[in-house]
């Protein structure tokens, strides 16, 4: 081989190596800045998730009355809670939220625009006794988190879940 | 000729470079990738079982299920290896979602009795000094294995054998004394805490004077903690575990504060 023919082959083969490399590198980029996105979402989500399913199981709500007063004024929560005592549901709230409070309303007080969400009270066994929001069937984007409570004198499961 | 075996092998060099540099590369971004997905995935179910872990114990102090543990704890034989909390008092299948399962510990519950049939007593003053009910004197003790080594405070449960005489209990070891300071009805309490050695510990002796005690206790050591008799999972599922701090109360006179510890994990 003469010396020309092996510095152009060798050429060659390093120019084929970097187009590999530099194709891997870029797809891959992309491949993580949208990973990375996805988790920063679904992070976001998670957190959000904490901070409500806590607020919901823990915290009567801010005014702690409000179940008493959201029928003549919609606008009187500030905190949404829904606890009578730490994790014990107070049944006369989860009826006015379910039943007085529309879903674009619910997620304004939480806070949650960007998303929509489903809570649901369980029994133990996964039987659904009652439900709000949209059911988040099919979509890939959901957290959802169960919390064990008690409602209506027994130890139940309260999820609530946040999706895109 | 020379000259073109030279050239011919620094090209392979270059290339074969290359070669191992784009392998490294694309084998650490493989790696980063697959422990960046698993590192997600762990953090969300494992704070889902802390969370209902939590609840969990929370319930248990609104039923006061703990509660009811210490109230009905007794005093468990000196040969006895463990000491379980009652299934039918601390169910927790009553509680839980199906699938997951759950062991339960509660701290300060098992106690090292002191009588005449009890392991690990040696009479100093006047032997026999234990009798059936307790014992009195200057005696030597042996501790349940301690977990750690640490500074504890031993609580001690007696009872006055003379009315009207003045009555002590001390804790000796070797070159100190503890003495001990009542908390409520025949409960008293080092006020100092003494310094313990991983295992079982030898070197104590009490002096009951005119008092028996039938039991006492190294305070805060696991070994002297009881659980509920749920196995741990021994393959590589997570456990998640956490604790609550209960302050227990008997007849409106605060008795002392209790730990319970949960292990939660999915089947």
């Amino acid at each position: 081989m003469k010396r020309g023919q092996a510095v152009v082959t060798d050429l060659f083969i390093a120019i084929a190596v970097f187009i590999v490399l530099v194709t891997i590198t870029t797809v891959i980029w992309d491949l993580y800045t949208i990973r990375l996105k996805m988790r920063q979402e679904y992070e976001d989500m998670i957190v959000k998730n904490l901070q409500i399913s806590d607020q919901l199981v823990k915290n009567p709500g801010v005014p702690n009355d409000w179940e008493y007063v959201i029928q003549q004024n919609p606008d009187y929560v500030d905190v949404l809670g829904l606890a009578f005592d730490d994790r014990i549901l107070s049944s006369k709230k989860v009826e006015m939220f379910r039943t007085n409070m529309t879903n674009q309303k619910v997620k304004d007080i939480l806070k949650i625009g960007l998303y929509n969400y489903y809570f649901v009270i369980k029994e133990q066994n996964g039987t659904p006794i009652l439900a709000k929001g949209n059911n988040p069937i099919g979509s890939f984007n959901t957290v959802n988190l169960a919390r064990l409570v008690r409602y209506k004198d027994r130890t139940r499961i309260m999820e609530f879940a946040l999706w895109k | 000729m020379e000259i073109v075996i030279k050239i011919k092998k620094r090209g392979l060099i270059f290339s074969l470079d290359a070669a191992i540099a784009v392998t490294v590369v694309v084998i650490i971004l493989i790696t980063s990738a697959y422990y960046l997905s698993t590192a997600s995935k762990e953090s969300t179910s494992q704070v889902q079982l802390i969370k209902i872990g939590n609840d969990l114990l929370t319930i248990f102090e609104k039923e006061g299920v703990i509660d009811w543990v210490v109230a009905n704890d007794s005093v468990a034989p000196s040969d006895a290896v463990t000491v379980a909390i009652s299934e039918s008092i601390v169910n927790v299948s009553r509680y839980l979602p199906a699938s997951y399962n759950a062991l339960i510990e509660v701290s300060d519950i098992r106690e090292t009795p002191l009588n005449d049939v009890a392991t690990g007593i040696t009479c100093v003053s006047s032997p026999p000094c234990c009798f059936g009910t307790g014992c009195n004197g200057t005696f030597n003790v042996t501790t349940l294995p301690l977990t750690r080594a640490n500074n504890y405070h031993v609580i001690a449960h007696a009872s006055s054998t003379f009315t009207g005489k003045n009555t002590s209990i001390s804790l000796h070891t070797p070159g100190k004394t503890f003495v001990f300071a009542t908390i409520k009805e025949r409960t008293y309490v080092t006020t100092l805490p003494h310094s313990f050695e991983f295992g079982i510990n030898r070197n104590l002796k009490f002096n009951a004077t005119n008092m028996l005690i039938d039991w006492f206790r190294v305070l805060g050591d696991k070994s002297y903690a009881a659980n509920t008799s749920r196995p741990l999972p021994s393959n590589f599922t997570f456990i998640g575990t956490g604790e609550r701090l209960f302050a227990y109360v008997i007849k409106d006179i605060f008795d002392q504060p209790r730990y319970a510890k949960f292990y939660i994990w999915i089947e």
